[in-house]
């Protein structure tokens, strides 16, 4: 990987990585980010929570740094949310400050500690409202959403249907962007899914294809098909949603690009 | 799959500190202030001071309770709520730096507790695993291997809570088991205390340190040179400093895992302070609640959750089976994991083959760590037995594949590792080494008995015995690179 050059993680055609045009107010966007369990998406989350608070991804990239560049709203409220089914506002808050990102700088919806002694026997319409309601309305913020199809196997009898129209379109109308962290582990196994007639199976299987559908962007991470390797974690594959042509003055710049993380940092290639 | 030299032990075959007998002997509760003063002298201190300061706690907040409120986390924020959110306001316990069964990750600096495997401890990054953090054990097959791994994982809990458990101060550990079978807590194994004969050495050397006659006209001479009477000069070495700069890194942590024997059994057996059963076949919510009160009841102590044969159809109710019932115990369990995580850590065992592959993708996604154990068919150990002839001790009996690593794979670093360790279970520890296939002499090949039957399909092929020995060496070479 040495003689290979660092690229710069670029996903609209203005050459941004979240576009200035995606949450002017005037519309509600969603981008999937899907991922293995072999590849976890916390360095890529990273990058878009501080795309969202600085200005770019400082992380990624090779020639910047948050201090020189950062350009840190100038809103009083935060303009990101980050709410999590899998970690608490610890593990973000450790993260993202390595990133120079205050814990003022987001809002933190913990859906993680304590969700299942909380909430356990209530009705799910009601889980699914409660949980809506500790999203603020805010057309020009950005939420971040990590693993919600968790909730078709902690909450009985939700479907994936049920998921989309009481949660997550209900949660795009909330924000200006939709940022939906969801993993497709099930993809990678050798059963023949296609065949199956598992309710769970199906439900989540439909989920993920439903947030495709509604997705302005799909980023993809998953490992190498030649197993591990040592200078490569895995790619990542940008490809248009399925409301790609929601946006008629940009849109998204197909690509893959192979990265490599150790300890703290990322560095992208092209493919 | 790694090609290479057969058996290189993970810890260069050094057994450490543990492996030496009698130098870490299981301590009694009166003996436990000598093993404590055995340390280095200013953990000693610390640890006199610390003892000192919890005995002051009956007479309100003493200096210990003071100093761990300045560490505190805040209360999580979000849709907690009811009684359990309030509790969140609760200071998270963290347990002391001197806690003997605790030390530093080597890679991250984190707090880290011994799995009471060495070979494993190595195998998860950490030397251990870090506290906040669950691991998952699997294991294809009929086996039980990953039994032993988590009756070892609650036993090197008791050990740590024996080091400074006395009949004044409460230990330093507790263990909570996910378990109907409360004879989990009588199968426990205990230290391993060397081979028989290291054993009556031992014996004897504790006879001859006693105060007695026979003893006192003997003790002018140096034991050693009772031995080498012949070879009089090895005598002089008997009064120069024993430790190396390696052993005395192993004294920094001495007491950081031990040895266990598999064949013997913890005694006395763990009792109701050292030890919670928590019965899987209440409803979730109630196991929930009955496992964060443990752990509020041991604030100050390393909570070592153990949930070994998750989903055993004799322990756990059918309606365990559901994917709507298994997956919020496990969420709500590592919940209280991250909750307490300067405290808590999380060991569960499943036998794979029992549960279908998406119930076990979804099962496997709430833990930190999974790794599973593939234990070779027969024909395979046919195989391994030929080639180890002379070596029956090096002969394996599965693949270990890691399939998450704690901290590691949450950053999003890769490691999937797959058949590059194997594993085998004596009745002295548990051992992982580097896998490579042995090489079958060619001798025994062109004896008839090849190990492409072996490690084939099954089925014997009766002309191969008749064919010509560079075939069958070639075919050998084949079967093995395939493999």
């Amino acid at each position: 990987m040495s003689g290979l050059q660092r690229q710069d993680l670029i996903l609209f055609s203005d050459q941004s990585v979240i576009s200035s045009q995606l949450c002017d107010g005037n519309s509600n966007d969603m981008i999937l980010v899907t991922h293995t369990a072999a590849t976890l998406p916390t360095w890529l989350v990273n990058a878009l929570v501080e795309t969202k608070v600085l200005g770019a991804p400082f992380s990624l990239k090779t020639d910047s740094t948050p201090s020189s560049n950062a350009q840190k709203s100038s809103r009083n409220d935060p303009l990101i949310t980050i709410a999590s089914f899998v970690h608490n506002a610890d593990y973000f808050d450790k993260n993202l400050s390595k990133l120079k990102i205050g814990k003022n700088d987001y809002k933190m919806v913990d859906l993680f500690t304590d969700f299942v002694v909380n909430n356990i026997g209530k009705p799910k319409d009601k889980i699914i409202s409660d949980i809506l309601g500790s999203f603020l309305v805010d057309t020009g913020s950005t939420i971040v959403l990590e693993q919600p199809e968790i909730l078709l196997s902690l909450i009985e009898g939700l479907t994936s249907d049920e998921l989309s129209l009481w949660f997550i379109t209900p949660l795009m109308k909330k924000c200006g962007l939709l940022i939906v962290v969801t993993s497709t582990e099930l993809y990678f196994n050798n059963t023949p899914y296609e065949s199956t007639q598992d309710k769970n199976i199906l439900d989540h299987s439909r989920f993920t294809a439903a947030c495709t559908y509604k997705s302005l962007a799909v980023l993809n991470l998953k490992p190498l098909e030649t197993g591990r390797a040592k200078d490569v974690t895995g790619t990542l594959r940008i490809t248009r949603g399925g409301a790609h042509d929601s946006h008629p003055n940009i849109h998204v710049v197909e690509n893959e690009f192979l990265y490599l993380t150790q300890k703290d940092s990322t560095k992208l290639f092209y493919r | 799959m790694s090609f290479r030299k057969r058996g290189e032990v993970l810890n260069n075959g050094s057994r450490g500190q543990a492996a030496v007998p009698g130098r870490v002997p299981l301590p009694t509760r009166g003996t436990t202030s000598a093993g404590i003063n055995r340390g280095p002298a200013s953990t000693g201190i610390n640890r006199g001071l610390i003892n000192n300061m919890r005995s002051e706690r009956g007479t309100g907040p003493s200096a210990v309770d003071r100093m761990r409120n300045l560490s505190l986390r805040g209360s999580s924020p979000g849709i907690s709520r009811g009684p359990t959110s309030s509790q969140a306001d609760v200071p998270i316990s963290s347990v002391e730096d001197s806690h003997p069964g605790i030390r530093p990750s080597p890679a991250t600096s984190q707090q880290t507790t011994s799995t009471g495997t060495k070979d494993l401890d190595k195998l998860l990054g950490h030397m251990g695993l870090p506290l906040g953090t669950s691991l998952l054990m699997e294991e294809t097959g009929t086996t039980e291997f990953q039994s032993v791994l988590a009756k070892i994982f609650a036993s090197q809990g008791i050990v740590h809570n024996r080091l400074e458990s006395t009949g004044s101060t409460p230990g330093n550990t507790h263990v909570i088991v996910l378990s109907l079978n409360q004879m989990f807590a009588k199968e426990l194994p205990g230290i391993y205390k060397g081979s028989r004969r290291d054993v009556k050495k031992f014996k004897i050397a504790e006879e001859q340190s006693k105060v007695s006659v026979s003893n006192l006209s003997e003790s002018k001479a140096p034991a050693r040179s009772n031995d080498l009477k012949i070879a009089w000069r090895y005598g002089l070495n008997d009064n120069k400093p024993k430790k190396d700069d390696d052993e005395v890194l192993i004294d920094e942590h001495k007491n950081y895992n031990h040895q266990f024997d598999i064949t013997s059994r913890i005694i006395p057996a763990p009792t109701l302070n050292e030890i919670t059963f928590i019965s899987p076949s209440q409803n979730v919510q109630a196991i929930l609640v009955q496992m964060e009160q443990t752990i509020q009841k041991h604030k100050d102590k390393i909570i070592r959750i153990v949930v070994p044969s998750l989903l055993h159809p004799a322990m756990y109710p059918p309606n365990m089976f559901k994917i709507s019932t298994i997956l919020p115990l496990l969420h709500g369990l590592k919940s209280l994991t991250k909750k307490y995580e300067g405290s808590c850590v999380l060991f569960a065992s499943v036998s794979s083959d029992l549960l279908d592959q998406f119930l076990l993708t979804q099962i496997e996604s709430i833990f930190d760590s999974v790794m599973r154990l593939e234990p070779f068919d027969q024909t395979m150990l046919q195989f391994l037995e030929r080639a180890y002839k002379s070596q029956p001790n090096k002969v394996q009996h599965g693949l270990i594949q890691i399939l998450k690593l704690p901290i590691f794979s949450e950053r999003g670093e890769m490691h999937v590792i797959k058949s590059e360790w194997a594993f085998k279970n004596g009745r002295k520890r548990f051992e992982i080494e580097e896998w490579g296939i042995p090489v079958e002499d060619n001798d025994e090949a062109a004896s008839g008995d090849n190990c492409s039957t072996a490690i084939g399909d099954g089925t014997h092929d009766h002309s191969h015995s008749h064919s010509h020995s560079l075939e069958d060496s070639t075919k050998n070479t084949k079967v093995s690179l395939d493999f």
